[in-house]
């Protein structure tokens, strides 16, 4: 079983920004406008 | 050193007004700060995601993005109905057939002027709000004026600001230091200048980089 206060503690997985030095959290892409086009889940270009 | 006093994080969020995705993912941010314990100040940053867009354009959002971006009808109608449900689970009521789609430069500006008077969160709410529930034109210098006074900004001040484009090479620097960091698209969301979040992504990433920040912060001390 797991741990719930141990997920919820343990360190997110980060990647290094291509740029900037950021350290990026969460899904890429997600929930982004780019260009004035904001693309939604679910609807295929 | 002591942890006595609690940190304060900074938030950076490059959004437009135009942008549906920054206004749900303003919301979900508002989620994760509601419970997060500790101090955060926020500033908001400038992006233009279409700055080829006429102040007075004529048609629809759908006609924009039919005909600026090459898109099909039935894609673009489709996108739009996804976001509008989307929103809605968010508390929020986009009408995209009021929606008057305008170049977003000057409430940019204006959200510079509000800044320099500390209302630059109560007037971004107001412009988000009036663009995608309201159907307001937030192109036009006597709109923005108005909703600014709504917010408690000096009318004389407002449209100063706005007929002198003092403010613009301020959006100018939010831009280019926007493309320096890498941000092609918005909502983008930089905590301590350390960590990035790209997109109105769920409230528990954004908790989990309050938190990631927070920790670190006092790691530092």
């Amino acid at each position: 079983m797991t741990d719930p206060l141990r997920e919820r503690t343990a360190e997110p997985e980060t990647v290094e920004s291509p740029a900037g030095g950021l350290a990026m959290m969460g899904e890429p892409g997600a929930g982004e406008c780019v260009d004035g086009v904001c693309a939604v889940p679910g609807v295929n270009g | 050193m002591s942890q006595s006093a609690d940190p304060v994080i900074r938030v950076d969020i490059w959004s437009d007004v135009a942008c549906p995705w920054c206004y749900v993912g303003k919301r979900r941010f508002e989620r994760a700060l509601a419970t997060f314990d500790g101090q955060v100040v926020v500033e908001f940053h400038s992006f233009e995601l279409a700055p080829d867009t006429p102040v007075d354009f004529a048609g629809s959002e759908v006609d924009f993005l039919m005909g600026h971006k090459g898109m099909p009808r039935e894609r673009v109608e489709q996108m739009l109905a996804q976001m509008t449900g989307l929103a809605a689970e968010e508390g929020l009521a986009f009408d995209y057939e009021a929606l008057q789609h305008t170049k977003t430069l000057k409430a940019h500006e204006l959200l510079h002027y509000a800044k320099t008077v500390g209302k630059q969160s109560e007037l971004k709410e107001r412009l988000l709000k009036a663009y995608f529930e309201q159907g307001v034109h937030v192109g036009r210098i006597d709109n923005l004026v108005a909703l600014a006074q709504e917010v408690g900004l000096d009318q004389a001040g407002a449209q100063d600001a706005l007929e002198s484009g003092k403010f613009a090479g301020a959006v100018a620097a939010d831009i280019a230091q926007a493309r320096a960091l890498g941000i092609n698209g918005v909502p983008f969301f930089v905590f301590d200048g350390r960590v990035g979040v790209s997109g109105a992504q769920s409230a528990d990433v954004f908790t989990d980089a309050l938190e990631r920040v927070a920790q670190r912060t006092y790691d530092d001390d």
